[in-house]
């Protein structure tokens, strides 16, 4: 799609579909790195609850008075790959770096609805300012296992 | 973007739902056409007065057992009740985007109003109690108490499918009533749905019924003496000569609300491009069919020179087109755009008449929607694109009349004063919003304005579920209004006791 003007259902549906990618990828990492099955199945539990709180708060948000017509401008939707990085072939090191990649790119996403959505009701902006601040620390945790 | 899928895939056979099942019409059928592509998903029955009458009866019966039924017990009735709509958020809203042509981001906001009419009308148990005193005379106490009344009728209408009924039918039912319910004809897919959720919900059979149809259902409703009140949202001819009329001289309870032309202040001190955004919603949202759509803007020069005045007037047009001209139009489940088709084309045609009226009396076209862009290449037969007219006076029709459409008339008042004044002049007095960030001027709009429902830095003025859903002059018919506890009082009769124990 081109992304000028875009509507907050394909943001939202951008956002789930990120969400869900996100908890098969961790969860694939859970199986392969045992050491740090722990905090790959955290994570991934996590973007399962966040993608469970961002539907909710739009669902019980949205109203025909406030949202309709509404768009987000000149906002771009990441295209983040997370195929090559559950390859059989890559390295433990290669994929938390490339998982930070991933972090850092969808919490800027998170980051620029939350401040474009500002003109709609509070609880909007507030729940991606709270999974894009969930993701942006997940990035220092997966540095440290790094070493 | 790919388009969402659509819940109906086979055009549905609809059937009217009486005594907690499918009951075959014994009229004729009517094809109900999704406006964005033009294909038929249902096939709806225009039932007679036989059928109506039938549903009566079979209303009557269920009530004996549902008034006596403790509220608690029919609350919990609506809590089942506000689950399954929950569950079935999604499909419900594409179901209504099928039927209406609104955008899927409008339909889910449809849903959500819908579903918090039902939440509210949960807390019955509460909001039903009456009131009592104690020695009103020594040894003598009183007190009240709400009862039902009977068979309500409901009759929705086409901009709004799913949720305005359920601005009455919740209270209603919730209260110890029964229902006949007639959707529209031209979208009656989703109260379809939604009486078989009641049923699965618990809500006995004959309690929640649904009749569909036209006119002799309507005719039905107003002439059966057994129904005891019945509640209208439409146009003014029909609310006010038809329903409102009937009502009174059959004796019935009636709220009708009707129709709106509705204005929006801008005053100098608005912040623009949070009210240019408020509009773009307010103006188009619906494609501009809602009875609380803004349709005509007054840039206000209150503490302005000539000069001044006509500058800030350039600045709030020319952000208000510009905004309007991005505005993507399509089929409302592809989720890139903003706006999708009117709902018929005889409602488009409606639109374009006032267009060239418009034109016609003087009044210039600065955004002409007539031959939209519309993504998706669909046909054209339902589509008009956002419209704005400049130098419009009050004397003109696009400025009288209610369009139902996309199309908003920019106008110019020197004062506050002038410009409350100029909204008087219209015998419509649904909404109105004003744009400002000083509080005096907001008070006195609220103070003076002539309408049901106020906006402040708020283009859609619309009153949530627990308030009423307000209307003045041409714009309401009746005495209480739908939703919060309006319609408590509207669905229920005051007993007054007086006791003294000898």
């Amino acid at each position: 799609m081109d992304n000028e003007n875009i509507t907050t259902s394909a943001i939202m549906s951008f956002s789930e579909k990120l969400e869900e990618q996100s908890v098969a990828f961790y969860e694939k990492l859970a199986q392969k790195f045992d050491e740090q099955q722990e905090t790959f199945l955290r994570f991934s539990k996590e973007c399962r609850k966040n993608k469970i709180h961002l539907v909710r708060t739009y669902q019980e948000t949205i109203s025909d008075a406030l949202e309709a017509t509404f768009s987000f401008e000149a906002l771009v939707l990441p295209k983040i790959d997370f195929e090559s990085l559950i390859s059989e072939e890559v390295s433990f090191s290669n994929a938390v770096k490339g998982a930070v990649a991933i972090e850092s790119q969808a919490s800027e996403f998170y980051a620029q609805v939350a401040d474009q959505a500002q003109s709609l009701l509070a609880t909007i902006p507030r729940a991606f300012k709270r999974v894009a601040g969930a993701r942006r620390s997940r990035s220092e945790t997966l540095l440290g296992l790094l070493g | 973007m790919a388009i969402l899928s659509e819940p109906i895939k086979e055009p549905i056979e609809l059937m009217n739902f009486i005594g907690g099942e499918p009951v075959p019409s014994s009229g004729t059928t009517k094809d109900v056409v999704n406006p964005a592509n033009g294909k038929v998903i249902a096939k709806v029955p225009i039932s007679t007065k036989e059928d109506h009458d039938h549903a009566v009866e079979v209303a009557r019966e269920a009530y004996q057992d549902w008034r006596c039924t403790p509220p608690m017990a029919r609350v919990r009735c609506l809590f089942r009740l506000k689950e399954l709509l929950e569950e079935n958020f999604e499909e419900l809203s594409r179901i209504q985007t099928m039927e209406h042509g609104k955008t899927i981001d409008e339909s889910r906001g449809e849903t959500r109003r819908g579903i918090e009419n039902v939440e509210v009308a949960t807390g019955i148990p509460t909001l039903m109690m009456g009131y009592n005193l104690e020695d009103i005379a020594t040894g003598i106490d009183e007190y009240l108490i709400r009862q039902p009344l009977g068979v309500f009728g409901i009759i929705g209408p086409f901009n709004f499918p799913f949720m305005v009924p359920l601005w009455f039918a919740p209270y209603a039912v919730a209260t110890g009533n029964c229902i006949i319910l007639k959707p529209s004809s031209e979208d009656p897919i989703s109260q379809a749905k939604i009486v078989e959720l009641a049923d699965e919900a618990g809500i006995p059979p004959g309690v929640w019924n649904v009749v569909h149809g036209g006119r002799d259902v309507v005719s039905a409703m107003l002439d059966n003496q057994h129904i005891k009140g019945v509640c209208f949202v439409g146009s003014t001819p029909v609310g006010r000569d038809v329903i409102y009329r009937r009502c009174g001289e059959t004796g019935k309870r009636v709220i009708s609300q009707a129709g709106a032309k509705n204005f929006a202040l801008v005053m100098p001190d608005a912040n623009l491009e949070l009210t240019t955004a408020a509009c773009m919603t307010s103006f188009f949202g619906n494609t501009g069919q809602r009875c609380l759509a803004n349709a005509n803007l007054i840039v206000v020069g209150e503490g302005l020179s000539k000069k001044q005045h006509e500058a800030f007037y350039t600045e709030v047009v020319d952000a208000f087109v510009t905004a309007a001209s991005k505005i993507r139009m399509g089929y409302g489940l592809d989720e890139t755009i903003h706006m999708g088709p009117l709902r018929d084309p005889g409602k488009k045609e409606n639109v374009l008449r006032y267009i060239e009226k418009g034109i016609e009396q003087g009044a210039t076209l600065t955004l002409d929607g007539r031959n939209p862009v519309i993504v998706g290449g669909y046909p054209d037969t339902c589509f008009v694109g956002p419209t704005v007219f400049e130098n419009v006076t009050l004397d003109m029709v696009i400025a009288q009349d209610e369009i139902f459409g996309p199309v908003g008339m920019m106008m110019k008042a020197d004062t506050l004063t002038e410009a409350i004044a100029m909204i008087h002049t219209n015998p419509f007095g649904n909404s109105a919003s004003i744009f400002t960030g000083n509080g005096k001027w907001a008070r006195e709009f609220q103070y003076w304005t002539e309408v049901g429902n106020i906006g402040v830095n708020i283009g859609i003025a619309a009153p949530m579920a627990f308030f009423p859903f307000s209307g003045m002059k041409d714009s309401f018919f009746g005495s209480l209004h739908g939703q919060g506890m309006e319609s408590i009082r509207f669905f229920t009769e005051s007993k007054v006791v007086i006791q003294r124990w000898f």
